[in-house]
């Protein structure tokens, strides 16, 4: 059985970090300047003395990056700081706000509270472990307020950057978000629904490929105003079976991969890289389609709307505070689409039909 | 054994519904619970005020929907306000 005992307690030796002391991308000392980013108004800033960790985030979410700079950080909502410093402690998060800051209650929200249990550590001091159902409930961080500890050596870069963006996230207000591909063709926003595995990253590339625009492979972002949709073009971790179906990916292959939550190496690709000029912009939803698994033959079928609109909110991802505002967002959504659900068969099958589909007047 | 005769259902206090074409959406914030109503269904629902009873709900379905049998109707109605008590969001 995994404990807590011996790591979620600081370390006497705690060290502070300092920006531009210590040699640059040598030393555990040195702290970078901050990268900053911008998620649909929400404006952060990462520091790190972990350089790979900084490549790979300005790699995912480089068309969030902001190039040049805010006049003052400290104006920013959320700043985070990320230390590893493996002589003396655990790779560590801090996420700086105007006010108070609770990292368990990001934790606590959305798909995050079916994967990850919270609960009081042995030698208490304020922390909190966190243990992942994922992983047998291993313990794998620990919170504090607004500081966060990262126990497993092999899975905390991809922790840390998740823990990031659902901070980032818990903050953004003006969006309801969906676990979805989004693609474009002239203009009409299609929405493909579903959860993990369910080949919303695959069909997503497919589509794109075939001439439809790139929103995102993973998240749908919507605005409640404008029924719009919004694109997320984060880079799309692929596995290498994928690459199977995307040989175009396979320099991607020769880069070092990414390791996933699930413990999967992944590697990053930027789809408008990959498939120049095709990235979309927002743009009203036409077409919802709901993946519901895979079968020998591709199955299209009509979905009422109200069918659509409870299989969409089992892919929201939020709080269940605002479930009833998603509610009436996705019925309001749902009047001016088409909503089908999806049994995929091989790609080239299920391309095809969407492609007809959304072509249809 | 509930005496519908007597009763007057009433919508439980909360609940969220949303009209979409012929259908409907109800959403239960506290059990975070959303159901889908025909239109039958979303009539009965409607007439869940407490102050309206079975017999009327009947009654007044009959005017509205094209009715072949008469006791089967009863016995849908009867259906529909039991998986609407069983779900939680109707007082019987």
């Amino acid at each position: 059985m995994d404990s807590l005992a011996s790591t979620a307690a600081p370390s006497p030796h705690a060290r502070e970090f300092c920006v531009g002391k210590g040699e640059p991308e040598t030393s555990p000392l040195y702290l970078s300047e901050p990268t900053l980013y911008d998620f649909f108004g929400v404006r952060f800033s990462l520091r790190s003395n972990e350089p790979s960790l900084n490549k790979t985030l300005s790699f995912l979410y480089r068309h969030f990056m902001v190039r040049g700079g805010f006049s003052e950080e400290t104006k920013l909502p959320l700043r985070f700081t990320l230390m590893t410093d493996s002589e003396y402690r655990e790779p560590s998060l801090r996420v700086d706000t105007d006010g108070a800051f609770d990292l368990a209650d990001v934790l606590r929200r959305g798909s995050n509270k079916f994967r990850f249990r919270i609960r009081a550590t042995p030698e208490g001091g304020g922390w909190n472990g966190v243990q992942d159902a994922f992983l047998s409930h291993r313990f794998v961080m620990a919170f504090r307020g607004n500081e966060c500890r990262f126990h497993d050596p092999v899975r905390w870069r991809a922790y840390a950057e998740s823990v990031i963006f659902h901070c980032v996230l818990s903050i953004l207000r003006e969006h309801s978000i969906l676990h979805a591909g989004v693609v474009a063709k002239q203009g009409n926003g299609v929405v493909l629904g579903g959860g993990t595995n369910r080949g919303k990253t695959t069909l997503t590339l497919g589509l794109v490929r075939n001439g439809f625009s790139f929103l995102s492979d993973d998240l749908a972002f919507i605005d409640p105003r404008s029924k719009f949709v919004a694109p997320f073009p984060r880079a799309v971790s692929v596995h290498e079976k994928t690459v199977a179906f995307f040989p175009e990916c396979r320099a991607a292959l020769q880069t070092h991969p990414t390791m996933s939550l699930s413990g999967d190496d992944k590697w990053l690709v930027d789809v408008n890289e990959l498939i120049p000029n095709s990235l979309g912009s927002a743009c009203p939803v036409r077409t919802i389609i709901l993946l519901e698994g895979f079968a020998e033959r591709t199955e299209l079928k009509p979905l009422s709307r109200s069918e659509a609109v409870i299989g969409c909110l089992n892919f929201a991802h939020g709080s269940a505070e605002n479930a009833v505002e998603l509610m009436l967002t996705l019925s309001d959504l749902v009047r001016d689409a088409r909503c089908y659900s999806l049994r995929s068969g091989v790609l080239p099958e299920v391309v095809d039909m969407i492609t007809q589909t959304v072509m249809e007047p | 054994m509930l005496d519908f005769d007597c009763c007057c259902p009433r919508r439980k206090e909360g609940i969220v519904l949303r009209k979409l074409g012929g259908e409907a959406i109800l959403y239960d914030p506290g059990q975070k619970k959303a159901h889908v109503l025909n239109a039958t269904a979303l009539t009965i629902w409607e007439l869940c005020s407490g102050e309206v009873s079975v017999r009327q709900i009947e009654e007044r379905l009959k005017g509205d929907f094209e009715i072949d049998d008469p006791l089967e109707l009863r016995s849908d109605i009867e259906e529909t306000l039991v998986r609407f008590h069983t779900e939680g969001i109707l007082v019987l």
